[in-house]
């Protein structure tokens, strides 16, 4: 039965994928008009659970008791009709359409029943945001608003709905600090108005400000649950990052302290998210360059490669000062690069695995200086990387987006191998693979680095950070916060650094 | 069913002309005739060949609007030149002209970023223009009688344009699959960042392809003037539609990746001898481009159910 001032329960929540466990027996509070933070890695299940409640993913077992009833949602209107709202971070708002009719889409208030009552419209939209207590026209269109105040939006279309629970996925990622002030405002407010809040967040330090209560959530189970006013930190930290299993990991090699420098980054700044970095990478180490959503990383290697340009600063390659303005002059160095994105920004998903891992080298594998393929010549550079990489197939021809995630992904590692790199830059080399796929990958890039490659990944997987690299370079709001060895480095350590609180991280 | 709909994709088009024999074949005696054959292949060159142009630009995940105005401008051209400098040369610069405005085409969607619809419907309407202009907005007679031999000749008994529209296949087979621009073209219209990443020079890839289309799109207008002898500065209104057709009907995808050049020859076959065996058993022309819509419509019907029940197998685990 519900406690005094309960909300929302659930009951043993379990929610399985093929191969994980996403969301273990979790059994969660929140009471009426509370703050309720809920932290954990990335993979602790936060998502899993959050969609549940919001209705894009059905529960295996286990049961939600919401408002006094038992409920059970299939669809994101129902979670939103019985005033649950979740703010994904991808926002769900119609870039083309005005704030109001976003805020009231599929229930304008029409004339006649047929035609949308404009001023009325606007008027209840506005009532929504004064609210908020914001200055949005109501009339804006969605598109022309920044980031911070879409998020407004969203909140209004939530309250519109008379939403009793709040869930914000992550609401201050991207923003800046002034924006996130604003944003902690209104979500006061709306404790003050009686509404509940799950608020999830990477940055400790706002869920310490904000809430009544923090859960803690680590593969996929509840860790426990404590009142914000009696915890610190270092306790969260701990609950968060558990004992990392060590040996599933790949052996590593000697220290990289006396290799060879290959690549060095001097003064190195890109848009507004990376400010003057400088490092270095040696033959045949892996580093790892770590960061929270907003710290830079991604940006901050999607430059190095040419995807994305720089702002300032030098980049020496070989002893060599170079420029690298497009991914084709990184590949021409021997700089190769592995996306994060392996559906936008990776596979070529309407052609075979042959012609997505062959891309790179097809002009190399050509008679007349590209002009036509040999076809004997091109399989049997991709047997053999097919055989380095152990990738599994039913054949050369079988389309690409057949395979597995895990074995996509060697596809497009094999992509870049091909061109005879010497760096090789990975984002989230892991990124929704399974398990095993995922220990497959770790021992290769080991491998690589024995053979002299420098590897430098970025990943949002506290164990990759902790326990595949040699070196680890924090970065915080775009600038480095901390450095480890693997001697000096723990997942305490990380994880404080990465969200701002490098006590005593040194180089 | 998984077998049957993987042969579909890359034969369905047969069906539709196995049908369309069959049912010619009983409705006139004269259909199965050589000479009827080769009629209805010599009246499907033109849509082949902009079909094989057209198939290249959507495999790259492209359009090309403006084939009609670069054929009447390769025509003007000819009828301009041909009493000046003589036929070899009029050829070479109808065809340079029409390379041209593929390669403004190819520029404007590369390094602009327009998007390739409007670049070509514009590009349709400025080279239109400028045909007219060129032409004083009359036909031009082209009196050198000799220049007709390109159009009409016939080596051992077939007519010459079915020789060069299957020179051109080969070529354009060639080129799509078994050269590295053929498969940049693919890679580019399947995922363009993805091919960014990996080093293909993206916007040369795309300029090609349009330069491409509209050479092949002046060479056929080369062979369909040397048969009329008139230069037309508006020669082939719709034709685009048709050429567009036969590459969709050819299984080509639109959304780019994927470029089926046997689909758009035998899809080309295929609405030629609509047309033509139609109109033998007397059929008013209303019905022959009813028929072709309504194959067309069917074509993307299937099409649409083959791929939803593709991703319908692959979510129960089945491979395909």
């Amino acid at each position: 039965m519900p406690g005094d001032g309960e909300l929302l329960r659930t009951y043993q929540l379990t929610k399985t994928f093929p191969g994980v466990v996403a969301v273990d027996k979790v059994d969660f509070d929140v009471r009426a008009g509370e703050i309720h933070a809920l932290v954990g890695e990335n993979g602790a299940g936060k998502s899993t659970l959050i969609k549940i409640l919001g209705g894009v993913y059905m529960a295996d077992s286990g049961r939600v008791s919401f408002d006094g009833r038992d409920v059970s949602f299939s669809s994101t209107h129902q979670s939103q009709t019985n005033k649950i709202s979740v703010i994904y971070q991808e926002l769900n708002l119609v870039p083309d359409l005005s704030v109001a009719e976003n805020i009231y889409i599929g229930r304008e208030p029409k004339s006649a029943g047929l035609l949308i009552n404009w001023r009325r419209l606007n008027a209840q939209a506005q009532a929504m945001l004064d609210r908020l207590d914001v200055a949005i026209d109501p009339r804006a269109y969605v598109a022309d608003l920044p980031v911070a105040q879409r998020q407004m939006v969203e909140i209004a279309k939530a309250l519109s709905y008379e939403s009793k629970l709040i869930i914000m996925d992550e609401p201050t990622a991207t923003l800046t600090e002034k924006e996130v002030l604003k944003i902690f405002e209104i979500v006061k407010a709306l404790r003050s108005q009686g509404v509940a809040i799950i608020y999830i967040s990477h940055r400790l330090e706002e869920a310490f400000e904000l809430s009544d209560r923090i859960t803690v959530l680590r593969d996929g189970r509840k860790i426990g649950t404590k009142s914000t006013r009696e915890t610190d930190r270092d306790e969260i930290i701990e609950m968060m990052v558990g004992k990392v299993v060590k040996d599933y990991f790949a052996e590593t090699a000697a220290t990289a302290a006396a290799k060879e420098v290959l690549l060095e980054v001097r003064g190195y700044s890109v848009a507004e998210h990376v400010e003057d970095i400088s490092f270095r990478v040696h033959k045949g180490e892996i580093l790892a360059l770590a960061g929270v959503i907003g710290s830079g990383v991604h940006g901050l290697l999607q430059s190095l490669y040419g995807v994305i340009p720089r702002k300032s600063g030098e980049v020496i390659f070989e002893g060599r000062k170079v420029n690298i303005e497009k991914p084709k002059d990184a590949i021409r160095l021997g700089i190769g690069y592995v996306t994060e994105d392996r559906k936008n920004a990776g596979i070529l998903p309407d052609m075979s695995a042959l012609h997505n891992l062959t891309l790179t080298i097809i002009r190399a594998v050509c008679w007349l200086k590209g002009l036509f393929i040999r076809g004997r010549e091109e399989l049997e550079r991709f047997q053999r990387m097919k055989q380095t990489l152990d990738i599994k197939l039913a054949g050369p021809n079988q389309r690409v987006i057949f395979l597995s995630g895990g074995n996509q992904q060697k596809v497009l590692i094999g992509r870049t191998l091909l061109t005879d790199c010497k760096a090789l830059i990975l984002l989230e080399p892991t990124r929704g693979i399974d398990v095993g796929a995922k220990a497959e990958i770790h021992r290769i890039l080991r491998e690589l680095a024995d053979r002299g490659l420098a590897v430098i990944l970025t990943s949002s997987e506290l164990p990759e950070l902790v326990n595949l690299p040699d070196r680890c370079i924090v970065l915080h709001k775009g600038r480095i916060a901390a450095e480890f060895t693997r001697e000096t480095m723990s997942s305490e350590k990380l994880v404080a650094a990465q969200i701002g609180h490098a006590k005593d991280a040194g180089p | 069913m998984i077998k049957f709909l993987k042969l579909y994709e890359r034969f369905g088009i047969l069906l539709f002309i196995v049908v369309g024999v069959v049912f010619l074949s009983f409705a006139s005696p004269n259909f199965l005739k050589m000479d009827t054959i080769l009629n209805v292949v010599a009246q499907g060159t033109y849509a082949a060949m902009v079909g094989f142009g057209m198939t290249l630009a959507l495999t790259s995940g492209g359009f090309d609007l403006s084939v009609e105005s670069v054929m009447a401008l390769s025509s003007v051209f000819l009828a301009v030149f041909i009493p000046k400098v003589g036929i070899p040369l009029a050829i070479l610069l109808a065809v340079l002209a029409a390379a041209f405005v593929g390669m403004l085409n190819g520029l404007v969607i590369a390094k602009l970023k327009v998007n390739p619809l409007i670049t070509t419907l514009s590009m349709q309407m400025i080279v239109t223009g400028a045909a007219l202009l060129i032409a004083g907005g009359k036909m031009i007679v082209i009196k050198q009688k000799q220049f007709m031999e390109l159009g009409t000749g016939k080596t051992l008994g077939i007519p010459n344009q079915i020789y060069i529209m299957l020179l051109f296949f080969v070529i354009f087979y060639f080129v799509l699959y078994h050269t590295s621009f053929g498969r940049q073209v693919s890679a580019v219209g399947s995922n363009e960042t993805a091919s960014r990443i990996s080093g293909v020079n993206v916007d040369l890839v795309k300029i090609g392809v349009y330069v491409l289309v509209a050479f092949t799109a002046g060479l056929t207008s080369v062979i369909r003037t040397s048969q009329a002898l008139i230069g037309m500065p508006t020669m082939s209104a719709g034709f685009v539609l048709v050429a567009l057709t036969v590459t969709i009907l050819g299984g080509t995808s639109l959304a780019g990746g994927r470029g089926n050049l046997w689909g758009t020859l035998l899809a080309a076959l295929f609405v030629s001898m609509v047309y033509y065996g139609l109109n033998l058993i007397n059929l008013q022309i209303f019905y022959q481009m009813l028929a072709v819509g309504l194959v067309l419509l069917i074509a993307l019907f299937i099409e649409g159910l083959r791929v939803r029940y593709l991703q319908a197998a692959k979510a129960k685990g089945i491979r395909v």
